[in-house]
């Protein structure tokens, strides 16, 4: 298992990418989130800006090229000047709360990877989790070169959405969860219905720089019956080289921890810690209250994640 | 092709006595003025203006060491690329071999490249009897990503002509059974050979089109000349259509292949400059990711070493050629003045290369030979200076460090070593002229890429592996230029924008010298200049 650790302080509005083939259900995820944004603001970047279909009701403006929502969100076309478009959201006094970018049907979701490097490099945005859905139905239908490019995408992706679960046997799902397990093995799989992931657990892919949420309680996963959630907390100072061993080994079950840490070498410092995928960082801050000691929250897949086991890691993480 | 004056920008000439400038003219390919606005445009009253409009403006890149049409080759469909950027484990590998075999023609031959023991974490060793029950009736490839090695199933070693009976031509390596049948790996020269079995197979026109494509790889990358390090007299014939089309080709500098010492190595001149035999090339030894470089101190001893690259504990590789073979082949390209470029990676194979050729030089002295070493990972401090005090230039292979450099320093060699991996830092402080190269196909073709990775060694998991051996990049970028025009022995005619040179230049969104390295790779090539006309961009 690949981790990329980071040690630097998390800068920049984090930036969530969502692809797919063309009708694999980009639209329909980001109609979504842009009519359930539960107070976030985001600003979401559409390939084909033609295509969105936003209820009358929450739209404030239409532009040529921008769409504002009552909820403050805002949907932009791609067409532009992209780097120019997001370095000028992020720079605004109150940058939003997290970029989407909806990639266009049959592009490389790499193209963009430039551009996001280079965005990134300037502490402007960090790159959250990549999304990538595959349509259950139509999978397999594409020739043989399309559809290993679509494995391709599915393979750098962090989280791949099985979409449109419902119209595809049972036995037909699992051919295709098998493949992809083997295929794309870092990728989380999710199955879902018309994008209808469990909106808290994508929400909480995002730990926005003004909104940052510290996990006080697991987060709610009842409405996901694929996911379950392990947390700890504890007064003692953690080893830090004990607690690295853990967090390398959590992506193997975990889609996201987080969590306020506490170590034995710094004990008046706390650490934010955050893992998206394959992605770790520890913050460091001043630390608010000393009795607070370690908090930790991990969110897995249920056929993943082994609660004894993070049980046992996590106790050889504390210091003795 | 009218008279052109670049002004309105920075412009980096990449020559020391002047090294920016205001403004500079081109007309009929050469660079005519390099100056002021005024003393630009006295000299050039006739010219086009082109505003640089604040963009940086810089000779053109030179990659001292590719191979752009073998990369045509070797790289491009319907080759399945089996790297582990998307594809990251074996299984994956395997599976997606399978999904191709199943879509195969009757007899198609199937080829897979980017196999890799450092990055593919499950690696293991296909065996033909495996690969056999995969394809059975398709020939069928997997190359390394590191290009020296090959897995062929029965129908492949059938191909490409290879059995029990074929001897193993010296420097090559065919892994057989008691009974002398190859069991599936072969490696080095023979390797390069058989593949163009599967490469003849899929048709010139496929070639055509993929060469096409590898060619604008590079000009949209602003390198205006590349070697091609792995020349065959057979590869003049697509170099001179290329050429006959008008196709954007960067300036090939050739450097045959040898394998034997009676070559016959044809000396091609072209007034233009677009096309000429710089030199030969040898392997004097191979991959340090297949284990056969030849190495002081043993590779480390570890599941990677053992399992994936089945090496036994206490490692220390070999030479690719007996060292009387090796240094008769040396005596006779060097007797003929060529300049030589001799593939090294481990320090044993330096030291043996650096013994040979004090010996030659003491008997037969040549003041300007240029001698060359390729890749030099492990070169150690003391080779350095002795490579300074005999005239020897190296050309690092930089990109080990961003691609590899995690397994590198934790799986193959340990920190000490991977401290002065690739030791571009050490050899430009002991005053040698170095020049970086990203070796297309081994990885992609990007001057700017070379540079950050110089400046940073920055390892794909974001550690830094041998600070102590970065280099600034002033530096850097000479090493892309001017120092790589003469290490490929052109100087008086490349690699600076200076009066009466050709007219190769590239224009850069942002001074490289301004911009923080870890963004240097990101830089937009705007336009790329070859021979005075526009190639790429605007």
């Amino acid at each position: 298992m690949r981790v990329n650790w980071s040690m630097e302080p998390e800068k920049g509005v984090p930036l969530l990418t969502i692809s797919g083939f063309l009708g694999s259900g980009k639209t329909t995820l980001v109609n979504r989130l842009l009519s359930q944004s539960q107070g976030r603001r985001f600003v979401v970047f559409i390939n084909d800006f033609g295509a969105i279909n936003i209820d009358m009701d929450l739209i404030k403006t239409v532009m040529e090229d921008r769409v504002s929502l009552k909820n403050g969100c805002v949907c932009c076309s791609l067409s532009g000047d992209f780097v120019a478009q997001v370095a000028e959201f992020a720079r605004q006094p109150q940058p939003p709360d997290a970029f989407l970018i909806e990639a266009s049907g049959v592009s490389d979701p790499r193209a963009l990877d430039a551009s996001l490097r280079a965005l990134e490099a300037a502490e402007l945005i960090r790159r959250d989790a990549n999304v990538y859905l595959v349509d259950a139905d139509q999978f397999g239908n594409l020739n043989y070169a399309d559809t290993e490019l679509l494995i391709d995408h599915a393979a750098v992706s962090d989280l791949i959405l099985l979409n449109k679960a419902d119209l595809a046997s049972a036995e037909r799902l699992g051919e295709i969860e098998q493949m992809l397990k083997i295929s794309a093995p870092y990728a989380h799989l999710i199955r879902t219905r018309q994008g209808d992931v469990g909106l808290s657990l994508l929400m909480d892919q995002f730990g926005g720089a003004g909104a940052r949420r510290l996990p006080s309680d697991a987060p709610a996963t009842a409405a996901h019956p694929d996911f379950v959630s392990w947390s700890r907390e504890t007064i003692r100072p953690l080893s830090r080289a004990a607690f690295d061993r853990f967090a390398r080994r959590l992506p193997t079950s975990c889609v996201r921890a987080k969590g306020v840490l506490m170590f034995s070498d710094l004990p008046q410092r706390q650490y934010v810690f955050n893992l998206v995928g394959t992605r770790a960082s520890l913050v460091q801050r001043e630390l608010s209250d000393p009795s607070l000691g370690s908090r930790l929250v991990a969110i897995g897949l249920s056929d993943r994640m082994d609660n004894d086991f993070l049980d046992r890691a996590f106790d050889d993480a504390l210091e003795e | 092709m009218s008279a052109t004056v670049f002004s309105g920008g920075t412009i980096l000439t990449m020559d020391a006595d002047v090294p920016e400038v205001e403004a500079v003219g081109i007309d009929g390919g050469r660079i005519v003025a390099v100056g002021s606005r005024s003393e630009v445009a006295l000299a050039c009253p006739e010219a086009v203006d082109v505003d640089l409009k604040g963009r940086t403006l810089l000779p053109g890149f030179i990659d001292a060491h590719s191979h752009p049409l073998w990369a045509a080759k070797t790289r491009g469909a319907p080759v399945v690329d089996i790297r582990a950027e998307t594809v990251p484990t074996y299984a994956a590998v395997i599976a997606r071999i399978k999904r191709r075999v199943a879509a195969a023609q009757p007899g198609e031959h199937l080829l897979f490249f980017g196999l890799d023991a450092q990055l593919h974490p499950d690696m293991e060793n296909p065996t033909r009897a495996f690969l056999d029950t995969l394809a059975p009736d398709n020939p069928l490839g997997i190359q390394t990503s590191n290009c020296h090695a090959l897995f062929l199933n029965s129908a492949g070693f059938a191909a490409c002509g290879i059995d029990a009976a074929t001897p193993t031509p010296t420097g090559s390596i065919i892994e057989r059974d008691a009974q002398g049948h190859p069991t599936g790996k072969i490696a080095e020269a023979v390797t390069w050979s058989a593949l163009e079995t599967f490469y003849k197979s899929w048709g010139e026109e496929r070639l055509t089109t993929e060469f096409t494509a590898q060619i604008h790889e590079f000009i949209c990358s602003g390198i205006t000349t590349v070697t091609e390090h792995l020349y065959m007299p057979f590869y003049k014939g697509w170099y001179g259509a290329a050429l006959r089309q008008g196709l954007p080709l960067p300036r090939i500098a050739a450097y045959q292949q040898a394998t034997t010492s009676d070559m016959a190595v044809e000396r091609i001149i072209d007034p233009e400059d677009r096309l000429w035999m710089a030199g030969v090339k040898i392997h004097a030894d191979g991959s340090p990711f297949i284990g056969n470089i030849w190495v002081t101190q043993p590779y480390l001893d570890n599941q990677l070493t053992r399992e994936r690259m089945e090496l036994k504990p206490g490692h220390t590789g070999g030479p690719n050629y007996p060292q009387e073979y090796f240094e008769k082949m040396l005596r006779t390209y060097i007797a003929e003045s060529w300049q030589m470029t001799i593939h090294t990676q481990g320090d044993r194979t330096i030291d043996m290369v650096l013994d040979q050729l004090d010996i030659i030089l003491s008997e037969t002295p040549r003041p300007d030979h240029r001698f060359r070493l390729e890749h030099c990972a492990l070169m150690r401090a003391d080779q350095i200076e002795r490579a300074v005090s005999l005239g020897v230039i190296c050309s690092f292979f930089i990109n080990h460090i961003t691609h590899w450099g995690a397994p590198i320093e934790d799986s193959l060699f340990g920190p000490e070593r991977a401290a002065h991996y690739m030791p571009v830092g050490s050899a430009v402080r002991a005053g040698m002229r170095v020049s970086l190269h990203a070796d297309t196909p081994m990885t992609d073709a990007s001057a700017l890429g070379l540079i950050q990775a110089a400046t940073t060694r920055i390892a794909g998991d974001g550690r830094c592996v041998g600070p102590g051996e970065r280099i600034d990049v002033a530096t850097a970028l000479r090493s892309v230029t001017i120092d790589s025009a003469y290490q490929i022995a052109m100087e008086d005619r490349l690699g600076s924008l200076s009066v009466g040179k050709h007219a190769d230049l590239v224009i850069l969104a942002r001074n490289p010298l301004s911009t923080p390295v870890d963004e240097i790779a990101a830089i937009a090539v705007e336009a790329t200049y070859l021979a005075g006309e526009l190639v790429h961009g605007t």
